[in-house]
């Protein structure tokens, strides 16, 4: 059936798209940040954050559903222009320093595992690069993207698990517990903003045609999100071990060299050129939130223009940075901040508009 | 006019961007073994690399004809890729570790404390594989790599990669590498494969109690690989012969090696032997108890026995009293030597290879609570009690054994 380009995205391009946006979670610095304090329990994490940010988000799903309005719109209508710029600055603070700090630190990981000799400059460059590409051709394309690639990324991923079966031990992530309930619960909370993205992908919510395809599709999406980086986390701790495990830098990378289909070894580049696509379309969606958010910012009709000067912003400002171990804590900090920020401001929105409603329904 | 110098250039940058990593092929130099000694200066390390040729074994083997099939060298250096390095300054081409699949340790070295230093750090570089296996050899690395030379198999890695495929058939020693040396050494005891080409045969003892070296044997390959080497705390500490390192198999909830040939005394003919195929069909089963003041292990294998051969040429299949007899016998055999073995890893190594520490850290709620436990130090005192389930499978393809003359 052809469909007519009205460029709207349906329910499984969202859903797509969180996957890219979550999944690759698994195969980037999360898991070490979770593993330091979560220890070999550091599987409950993903599952206790998913539980905190799930609130915040029902809460202003709940907003955009009775205004039938996206994020921005809300905000602006219920803040005013002056504070509604100020927290489209907030929103756009956020996901580009996410933007930033994260593709340097994949960036690293290239350096480190596959290009040693290659210089971190042009191999950020590369990788923004082909984000942009992908970026300026606009959310539905994004969403193309992410749906077709989709199944095969997954595929790939989860095949993994076969590869190294052999050295799989579930026994090793035992004490269940690890560093203690209280521990898990805490930490679960403080970086729950690890999906924050969640929050902020409301911004979208006039691209999509219903809805229900909404949170459907950003709901599946998570939950895929979520439940992938829970498992994957188990394999690492049983297949590397707790202590070692904690002082692995690439868990995902490690295993894909130590993965073998009968005698046939090296597989790791089968996973470095999904994991290479996969990025693109993870950093893609970012920049387009980011153009996105500045846009509405700075009130230009268009923000497709805005694209290029981020991309090149990005990449100048990334390389700040001088190795991943300065990027990881900075990565640290913008989770705990911005874990604040999300997780209150769905709730100050509510009442706001509460008190809204209220001043209507009396003045009526 | 710019336009069209963008297209140009621009596919350029995206065709061209590995080249900064490229690989020719010619001029590589694959390092299948790498030896590790000690050095006689302090913080040093004497690193050997055999050097595989690729066309000694292919089809282009006649245009060089004269060239061995690989080539050794012994570099001294701080750690393994500044030796790396250095070799380069001898070897025309480039030495390559990604199908290094074999790391060899001399004794004296593992017995070292640097030796946890070395392979703790080398595992930094990306080209050293978690799954590259390790093996302690008697003498130096470097004499082993020189005197191994496989008559069977020209091409060395083709010799180590047939060999591991060996040791799970014969259970003689562990599948150890890296990445289980990191999992165990801070945990438990961790086994290494024991192998050495100098012969002892001196210490000739009776059945399987061999370690690498002791073997009798004349002719044949110089390399022998049996029994395991003992690492705690990232040091060699000590050494178990075959049989020991395939009760500890054997005592392992989950282990790869699962069938394997042992003979025991004839139940009969007590000067006699029997052999049987031991067989492991289900896992082991270990309960471990923390919450008396010491631990208390209960272990329970089912063993499988398929009988092979009984030189006393008695016929054990024909009743059940014979059948309960040669049951008997294997019993007592296994149950004594493998008593023995635990009471040598709590009394001389102060720890276990049995990998029990995953079961015993069930028992915990936080990791906390199981690091204070402190499981190897407990395990010192534990009340270990084992349980043989012996089942006999089958005897053979012979109903009975052959008449000769009268027969009995």
């Amino acid at each position: 059936m052809i469909r007519i380009n009205n460029g709207l995205i349906r329910k499984r391009e969202l859903t797509a798209i969180v996957i890219f946006l979550y999944v690759i979670q698994l195969m980037n610095t999360t898991p070490d940040t979770l593993i330091k304090f979560g220890k070999n329990a550091a599987w409950v994490l993903p599952i206790i954050s998913f539980a905190v940010m799930l609130i915040p988000f029902l809460v202003l799903l709940y907003i955009v559903k009775k205004h039938d309005a996206g994020l921005v719109e809300l905000v602006f209508s219920l803040l005013g222009k002056r504070i509604g710029s100020f927290v489209m600055f907030v929103f756009f603070l956020i996901i580009f320093s996410a933007l930033m700090i994260n593709s340097r630190n994949y960036t690293d990981v290239f350096n480190t595992m596959f290009y040693p000799k290659t210089p971190v400059p042009y191999l950020y460059v590369m990788l923004i690069g082909a984000s942009f590409y992908i970026a300026n051709r606009g959310l539905e394309n994004i969403g193309r993207t992410a749906w077709i690639l989709c199944p095969l990324y997954l595929f790939v991923t989860y095949i993994l698990i076969f590869f190294i079966l052999e050295d799989f031990s579930l026994e090793r992530i035992y004490p269940i517990a690890g560093p203690g309930l209280d521990v898990l619960l805490k930490k679960g909370a403080t970086y729950s903003s690890i999906y924050g993205e969640s929050i902020l992908l409301l911004a979208l919510y006039p691209f999509v045609r219903k809805f229900k395809d909404f949170r459907i599709g950003v709901l599946y999406g998570w939950m895929i999100g979520v439940v992938s980086l829970a498992f994957f986390m188990v394999i690492y701790v049983s297949i590397f071990d707790f202590p070692a495990v904690q002082d692995i830098a690439y868990p995902f990378q490690q295993l894909t060299r130590m993965a073998t289909l009968g005698t046939i070894g090296h597989l790791e580049s089968i996973y470095l050129a999904t994991w290479t696509v996969a990025s693109a379309i993870h950093f893609s969606i970012y920049l387009y939130l980011a153009a996105f958010f500045l846009s509405k910012m700075l009130k230009l009709k268009e923000f497709e223009p805005l694209l290029l000067p981020i991309a090149g912003l990005c990449v100048l400002a990334g390389l700040i940075s001088p190795n991943i171990f300065v990027g990881n804590a900075l990565r640290e900090t913008l989770i705990q901040t911005s874990t604040g920020i999300l997780v209150l401001f769905p709730f100050i929105l509510w009442g706001i508009d509460r008190l809204k409603g209220g001043k209507k329904a009396n003045a009526g | 006019m710019r336009v069209k110098w963008l297209i140009i250039l621009l596919p350029s940058f995206a065709l061209l961007s590995g080249c900064w990593d490229k690989i020719e092929l010619e001029e590589r130099g694959y390092a299948v073994v790498l030896g590790l000694d000690k050095s006689e200066e302090d913080h040093m390390v004497d690193v050997t690399f055999q050097i595989e040729n690729p066309q000694v074994g292919s089809t282009s083997e006649s245009v060089a004809q004269s060239e061995p099939p690989s080539d050794i060298l012994t570099i001294t250096a701080t750690d393994i890729i500044s030796a790396k390095e250095l070799a380069n300054s001898i070897v025309s081409r480039e030495i390559d570790l990604s199908q290094l699949q074999t790391i060899i340790i001399g004794e004296e070295f593992a017995r070292s404390d640097y030796f946890n230093n070395i392979i703790g750090s080398s595992i930094r570089d990306p080209e050293i594989r978690r799954k590259m296996m390790l093996i302690v050899s008697k003498e130096k690395a470097s004499e082993f790599i020189h005197t191994n030379h496989s008559k069977l198999e020209t091409r060395p890695h083709k010799y180590y990669s047939f060999m591991r495929d060996r040791w799970k058939d014969t259970g003689y020693v562990p599948l150890s590498d890296l990445n289980r040396y990191f999992q165990r050494t801070a945990n438990a005891l961790f086994l290494v494969i024991y192998a050495s080409t100098e012969k002892d045969p001196e210490t000739r003892k009776s059945s399987d109690s061999y370690k690498a070296g002791q073997v009798p044997q004349e002719a044949g390959d110089p390399a022998q690989m049996i029994g395991s080497a003992v690492f705690q705390n990232g040091k060699m500490i000590g050494t178990l012969t075959g049989e020991e390192t395939r009760y500890v198999l054997l005592l392992r909830k989950k282990s790869i090696a699962n069938h394997y040939v042992d003979s025991f005394k004839d139940p009969i003919e007590n000067d006699r032997k029997i052999s049987v195929r031991l067989l492991k069909v289900k896992k082991t089963s270990v309960k471990v108890d923390v919450e008396k003041a010491n631990p208390e292990v209960r272990v329970n294998v089912p063993i499988t026995v398929q009988v092979l051969s009984s030189p006393s040429l008695h016929n054990y299949a024909n009743t059940k009293e014979r059948q309960r007899m040669l049951k008997e016998e294997i019993h007592d055999d296994l149950h004594a030597k493998i008593m023995k073995l635990i009471k040598k890893t709590q009394e001389e190594f102060e720890g276990e290879p049995f990998v029990w520490f995953q079961l015993a850290r069930r028992e915990f709620w936080t990791m906390d609570a199981y690091e204070d436990y402190d499981w190897q130090k407990k395990y010192q005192n534990a009340d270990v009690q084992v349980e043989l389930e012996i089942t006999i499978e089958s005897f053979g393809s012979q109903l009975k054994p052959p008449h000769v003359g009268s027969g009995k």
